[in-house]
């Protein structure tokens, strides 16, 4: 089963650049340039340090990617690949799984950027610190598993809730501080924008360990619990449509 | 020993994102399947109340209409649907052929796709990698092999995927009008190979039109309309049948 989901990821990516040079590399080096012009002109903007923004501005961006990949082609996974399951009996998780690995594949050819502004700006990212992504790991893969397989049902059984998802990511990605820092936010701003925003909490426990910080305990606290929640959830609704899934594909 | 019992099996279709008007329309008695209207929700009844019991040895062919139920009473049996009511137990590997080429991707060499078939018809990647050899063999596809398959023919296609699939020997085997495809060469080739399995299955249960296949492959052919079992028996009887009564 899972030999099956990294061998469908894995002809996906290779896929996309087989009759490409240098590849998977334009759009590493592209992202990298990118988000190098906008640190150094939104920290000259907002009169913030270049070697405390560019750290936060990319590696938020890339744990951003992972997240908006997931969650937006997440939705479309049953129905992309519909003629798989009206062929042979395959379990869902195969797909969810082979969502996942492709999410893993584009963080991990996006993380030596962060790694590289890391090592450019001297930050002291090889700590203690990193030990938190022991937790952090874990915490992603299993949500994202929950989420793949809620997105993936509903919007196979309501095909319109795709768009509304992906119109809200594109939204999201302002309100949650990858372009901005909390620093920057008033007392009120963090009540409503920051606190609630579930998406902030995951970006602070991957996104601080990787550039030599630790996460805020409140963040740890509630991504664990939300953690819990989505996965019984995800569990329960597929218990109960696995069976009817197949009509709505 | 192979065995499949089913007991009062019945499964529907529900029809979604239809509006009530056209559903008033599509009520019309040459589709297939039993249209069922309870409250707001609309259903195709598509198996009704199937009782039935293949064991070793058999060789069932299916015929019936279009929509009769043939399709939906294989994907039953292949695990793709569930049904609403009833039981089924099946004893021994059961394998469908419904689509060969299930997971070929054109751009890669027909060396490579010969693992992504595999992989997708349920086979271990190490069961595999033992019958590489004998499969790029069956194939006879030559130096081919090495090029991407979007450089084949559909008749070279067919072939790569049926070697792969051929090469698993299941206890039971479902089948879907599948022969008639490709042009004579790949006809014969692929009637050799579905000697060689079906031989090696205790179980067949084919789906098809052509009263030539049937007789050819089994010794047991049933009859299904609307959804239901209509008659049971010998090719002979049953086709015999078929036809006289000009069933629709």
């Amino acid at each position: 089963m899972n030999e099956l989901s990294l061998s469908l990821a894995w002809t996906e990516v290779r896929l996309k650049y087989i009759r490409t040079k240098i590849g998977p590399f334009w759009e590493t080096l592209s992202l990298a340039i990118l988000l190098f012009t906008l640190a150094v002109l939104w920290s000259k903007l907002w009169k913030i340090e270049i070697n405390e923004y560019l750290p936060h501005l990319v590696s938020g961006m890339i744990i951003w990617r992972y997240m908006a990949l997931i969650i937006t082609d997440g939705c479309l996974i049953f129905t992309r690949h519909d003629y798989i399951f009206k062929s042979v009996p395959m379990p869902f998780s195969v797909l969810v799984i082979k969502h996942i690995y492709a999410g893993i594949f584009l963080f991990l050819h996006h993380l030596p950027i962060i790694i590289i502004f890391n090592l450019i700006l001297k930050i002291d990212f090889i700590s203690i610190n990193l030990f938190y992504l022991i937790y952090s790991v874990p915490i992603f893969l299993i949500t994202s598993y929950s989420a793949i397989i809620i997105l993936a049902i509903t919007s196979t059984r309501f095909r319109d809730i795709h768009s509304l998802t992906a119109s809200l990511v594109s939204v999201l990605v302002f309100f949650t501080p990858i372009f901005w820092t909390i620093d920057q936010m008033g007392e009120t701003g963090r009540k409503y924008f920051v606190t609630p925003n579930i998406v902030y909490h995951y970006i602070e426990i991957f996104r601080k360990p990787l550039i030599g910080h630790s996460p805020n305990f409140f963040s740890v606290i509630f991504t664990f619990i939300f953690t819990i929640l989505i996965f019984i959830f995800s569990m329960y609704l597929l218990n109960k449509y696995k069976k009817r899934i197949i009509f709505w594909i | 020993m192979a065995r499949i019992i089913l007991k009062n099996i019945n499964l529907s279709f529900p029809i979604i994102g239809t509006d009530i008007y056209i559903r008033g329309k599509i009520i019309n008695k040459f589709i297939g399947g039993k249209i069922e209207e309870n409250k707001k929700k609309i259903s195709i009844k598509a198996l009704d109340n199937i009782t039935l019991q293949l064991n070793d040895g058999d060789r069932i062919g299916l015929v019936g209409h279009n929509g009769a139920g043939k399709s939906t009473f294989l994907s039953l049996l292949a695990g793709i649907y569930w049904p609403d009511s009833g039981d089924i137990k099946i004893e021994g590997k059961i394998q469908n052929l419904f689509d060969p080429n299930l997971g070929l991707e054109p751009e890669e060499s027909g060396y490579k796709n010969i693992l992504k078939i595999g992989l997708m018809h349920g086979f271990k990647k190490k069961d595999i990698i033992n019958k590489y050899q004998k499969i790029i063999d069956d194939t006879n596809l030559g130096d081919y092999i090495h090029l991407p398959v979007r450089t084949y023919s559909s008749g070279m296609r067919l072939r790569l995927g049926f070697s792969v699939v051929s090469s698993l020997s299941p206890e039971i085997l479902l089948l879907d009008e599948m022969i008639g495809v490709g042009d004579k060469n790949f006809q014969e080739f692929a009637k050799k190979k579905m000697n060689e399995i079906i031989d090696n299955a205790s179980i067949l249960v084919l789906a098809s039109h052509s009263n030539k296949i049937i007789e050819q492959f089994c010794n047991r052919v049933i009859l299904l309309v609307n959804g239901k079992i209509i008659k049971d028996g010998s090719p002979m009887e049953i086709l015999d049948y078929y036809q006289n009564n000009g069933i629709q």
